[in-house]
This record gives C-alpha cells, structure tokens and sequence, in this order.
C-alpha cells in the first residue's frame, strides 16, 4: 500500500497508462472505492475481447495525473469520479476556455430546447456560425443512483436500475441481473434467456425508432417524423400483447422472467414487428436518394478513425470498426446469426444509415428467436446468497453498458456503472468542432448520447 | 373569467421542461400529441415567451432548479404548471432528504399532478387542458 503519492508514483502511473496505450488497448472503466482515508482506482482496459487491469491507491484529498491525454476516453469517468470523491485529476495540458479565442462569440444553447432530448448546457465560441469550441456543461441528470443502491436488496435495486434511463433502463436492469446470477452462479433456463434476448432487441428497437423521430426533427421532416410515430405506436401494440408497461419494466426477476410467454402470443408479437421493416427499409432508400437529405449530412459532423476507434456503438462503427458488442453478452446471440452492420467514413449520414439497419437487424435477431424458441420453464428458484463480485460488460441500444456490481447476501454493497454515453460523450468538442452552429442539434442526434444513463 | 379560460383551452402552448430522469415521461407527452386522441389544440413550443403553460417532467435536482425558475419567470400570464410523472411529483424511487431533488411543489406552484410511471397518453392531455381552464389572469 502506498503512504504518500509523489511524483515518481504518477509518473509510474503515466507510464503505465503509455505502455497499453502503445499496446493497442482501449480504456473501458475507470472505477473508484473509498476505503479508510484512500481512493482506490481501478483501470480496466481492453483488447481484442481480453481484459486487463491494475489499481492505484491515492490518499484522501491527492492529486492524480489525468489520464485523458493517453486514453481522452476517459475524461467523463474522470470528471464523475472528481465530482463524487476526495481526488482531482491533473491534466499537463491547458484546456482552454471557449470564449477567450479572440474575435469569437459565445453562443449558449440549453439546458431546455425542443431539439435537445435532455438537459445539457452547451457553450459554443463561434467565428462566422463555424464552431471553435465547445464546453458541454452536464449534471442535469443526475440522481445518485449508484450511491442510493448501495446498502439495497436486489428487487429495489431492480426497479431503480429499470427506471435509469428510458432508452437503456431494460438492459440496464438485464445487465445487473446477470451480474447477480454470476456471483450466485444461477443457471437461467434456455428459454428465459432467449426470451430476455427477444425483450433486449425489443428495447434496442424501440431506442432506435426514438432516435430516428428525434432526426426527423432535426431536419424538419415533419411527414417522417410522422410516418415513425405510427412505427413506435405498432411497436407498443406489440408489447401490450407481453407487458402492461412499455418500458418492459417489472419482466425481469434474478432467475429468469416472471411469465411464460407461450408460442402463439410470441408468433402474434413477431408478426406485428416485422410490420415495421418494410417501412423502415422504405424510409431508409428514400433518404439515401434524397440529395438535400444525403449531401447535407455526409458533410457534418465527421469523426476521424482515431477517436472512433476509442469510442462505441454506431460511432465507432460508422468509422469500419467492427465492435461486436452482443459477442461478450451473456444471452444466447451466438446461436443466431447475423451481421453487424459497418460503414466506411463517420458522419451524420452514415450514422442514421445503420440507426436503420440496427433497427432491421433487432427485427432480424427477435424472427430467429422466435423461430427457435424452446419449450421449458422461465425461472429457475434459486437462493442468493453468496459474496462476491463481477464486471459484466453487455450490449445497449447505443453501444456497450459496462457495470461492476458487488453482493453480499443479498444486499448491494456496490455499483458502478458506465454507459456508452460516458465513453464517446468525451469526444464531443472534437466532432463539433469545425462545424456550423446550426448543424450541432442534428450531429448531437446523431451520436446517440443517453446523458440520464451516463449521468446517473 | 372562465369564458375566456374556456376558449384558451382550444389553443395550448406548451413548454415542455425535461428536468432530468428517464426521459420517458416527455416521449410519452411527444406520443400523446402524435397520436389519435379525442383532445386536440395543444402543441409544443421552443420559446417560453410564446407559452400557456409548463410541463415539467423527470427530476428536479439543484441544477435543473434553477434554470427552471427562469423559464417560469418568461411565460406571460395567465400560466399553469404541470408535473408529469412519479418523479416529478413525489421524487419517486430516487428521492431521500440528502440527495438534493426537489419536487415540482417546491419549486413552483403547480396546478396539475400527473401521477404513474409512466403516466398515460390520455391523462396528460386531460390534465393540460384541465390546468388552463382553471387558471387566473394573474398569480397561478
């Protein structure tokens, strides 16, 4: 244990920081734990689908070099682990503030806005409408959850955990659940698995309906913005068949699911889903030969490979990086078969091209289900009693949901979570830069941002 | 006058505050406005100066507090306050007395509670539209 953090130790930390760095590893987690007067960090990176990882202990109240400018993934996890413990992160370089640019003007927009899907307050220095800089002011959002779940049985933390986020609170919810029955070492049955994976692509699907009718929107193309509504109404008359509640909430139980969904009601469900492909697919070949729609967004809010290539989801795809994210999940995606979706270059265009066809391949994903589903139970009684704790990292609709969770007897002792939002928000300076002010509501839309998900 | 609260009613401008939470209660009020329901004339607006009333959904925490007052401060009278959903109403599952959220109660003085998780499509509109036909020219 180290008594006294110096200078040598940070640039032992540093060190190690550059070493995976030029091993080509990507920063996922940066976790904290405050135990008898020190800050414990831990540093998990990963490559390839391997994950390694080391800690660092910090006295109260130390400093610690930042580690944003090997790894500038890491900036919002820093920032939210600054603002929750006794520590500050030190960056070398200076980051300017945007307003002292000389000749620029400040712009705000925020925190309230029709084209802003929840509350951030953003600065912008603008020099003849392009933007020179961007400061992102967030804490809207925030509840606390991860400290209100601390000390709570799993139930609650359940409920909390389903109403993070209205877009990712089911595989929020999911992804705890696996956690719980790791540490327990709780067999789902086949069935229930192949049905939270049906509900999972039924979440994601609903995400990406939502996030389409919010780019309609930004473009003003009311019609559309229509015409997707009445896709997210016959997605809803599909739940009803399952769940009197369209979040999906109270499905899910440690164990299983808390119905048996039969053969028939799952054909019905199926059947009124895939009404939605034909017009998806329509939406999507009408946008891509409209040239207003086409050149306008092909042009803005580009992201060059070696930030894509830190980041997750559709931004990271968009830019020929094939991030699996449904490979390391615990449900059954080996079983059916699919491919993921990659584009070439990142901008706006290419990233609402796969909002399309992410859509498509959940209504792809939840046939096969289906068509596969086996006869057995849904629930697996067992007890859960055990200490432990366990990282999972499992897909969400916008990208990879990373949440370390620790048990004992039944009790939460801790819970950390980190959200796609929390990688690829850190890169948002970057990809507006150079833009036109009046562009950034439809490039935000664009990166899938979930800030009640990343703010917690 | 409730004559003229009457005629208000047929026209709702609506400011809608998404203070911070899930988010699912103002995709339900976009579902609402987009969907076949029996109560029309109320529409959504960017600029508070041009609104009837406030909905407010999702937490209010210290950050989201202040910025709301503002925004209250702009809307002319006569004005109403609607808190849509379990968060803004009671705080629901997040809220204990260290955590620095607020009800809408606290903030402002509210003249429609919406209660549910998530509240329905029907009942927000209803709870609109009953806020502004009750609403005086002056006060709330």
């Amino acid at each position: 244990m180290i008594r006294f953090w110096n200078e040598k130790h940070g640039r032992n930390l540093i060190s190690k920081l550059v070493n995976y760095k030029f091993m080509d590893y990507r920063l996922i987690f940066l976790k904290a734990a405050y135990m008898e007067g020190r800050v414990k960090l831990k540093y998990i990176f990963e490559k390839d689908g391997f994950t390694e990882s080391f800690d660092v202990d910090i006295p109260e109240n130390g400093t610690v070099p930042s580690a944003t400018e090997i790894f500038p993934e890491g900036a919002q996890m820093e920032s939210e682990i600054a603002d929750t413990y006794p520590l500050r992160f030190v960056s070398q370089k200076k980051v300017s503030n945007p307003e002292e640019k000389q000749g620029n003007s400040l712009v705000e927009w925020g925190p309230f806005h029709p084209l802003l899907q929840e509350p951030v307050l953003f600065s912008f220095s603008v020099k003849d409408g392009i933007i020179g800089g961007v400061n992102a002011e967030t804490g809207y959002n925030r509840r606390g959850i991860e400290s209100l779940c601390a000390g709570e049985k799993i139930p609650y933390v359940l409920d909390m955990l389903e109403r993070i986020s209205s877009i990712n609170g089911f595989s929020a919810g999911l992804a705890f659940l696996i956690a719980v029955e790791e540490i327990n070492r709780i067999a789902v049955p086949a069935k229930a698995n192949l049905l939270r994976l049906i509900l999972n692509e039924m979440s994601f699907l609903r995400a990406n309906l939502y996030s389409l009718s919010h780019i309609t929107r930004c473009l003003g193309l009311l019609s559309d913005n229509s015409e997707i509504f009445k896709l997210i109404s016959l997605y809803y008359e599909a739940v009803s068949l399952i769940s009197e509640d369209r979040q999906l909430k109270g499905i899910l139980v440690p164990g299983g699911i808390n119905r048996d969904i039969d053969t028939e009601t799952l054909l019905r469900l199926n059947v009124v889903l895939q009404e939605t492909a034909n017009a998806l697919a329509s939406i999507r070949d009408r946008w891509s030969k409209t040239p207003f729609i086409a050149e306008r967004m092909s042009a803005i809010g580009k992201i060059d490979k070696e930030a894509a290539r830190a980041m997750t989801g559709r931004p990271a795809r968009s830019a020929g990086f094939c991030e699996d994210t449904r490979k390391f999940s615990h449900l059954p995606y080996h079983i059916l078969s699919y491919k993921l979706p990659v584009t070439d270059e990142s901008n706006c265009f290419t990233r609402t091209m796969l909002m399309f066809e992410d859509a498509l391949l959940s209504l792809s994903l939840i046939d096969q289900a289906v068509e596969i589903m086996p006869e057995g139970e849904v629930y697996i009684a067992d007890g859960i009693k055990n200490k432990g704790e366990v990282l999972v990292r499992e897909p969400e609709a916008f990208g990879e949901l990373v949440m370390y969770v620790a048990l004992e007897d039944g009790i939460v002792t801790d819970l950390k979570i980190r959200n796609s939002s929390s990688l690829n928000f850190s890169f948002i300076s970057r990809v507006l830069k150079g833009n036109e002010v009046n562009d950034a509501p439809l490039i935000i839309a664009t990166l899938d941002y979930d800030f009640s998900g990343m703010e917690k | 006058m409730k004559w003229l609260n009457k005629i208000r009613t047929r026209s709702i401008s609506v400011f809608v505050v998404q203070a911070g939470g899930c988010r699912d209660c103002a995709l339900q009020f976009s579902m609402a406005l987009s969907g076949n329901s029996g109560i029309k004339g109320i529409t959504v607006t960017g600029n508070p100066k041009h609104a009837d009333c406030l909905l407010i959904c999702g937490c209010i925490n210290e950050k989201s507090r202040e910025k709301i007052l503002e925004i209250y401060e702009k809307i002319p009278y006569p004005k109403a306050v609607i808190a849509a959903g379990a968060c803004t109403c009671s705080g629901s599952l997040f809220r204990r007395a260290d955590n620095g959220l607020y009800t809408a109660e606290e903030v402002l003085p509210v003249n429609s509670w919406i209660r549910g998780c998530t509240p329905g499509t029907t009942e927000m509109l209803e709870a609109i539209r009953r806020a502004m036909e009750n609403v005086r020219d002056t006060g709330h």
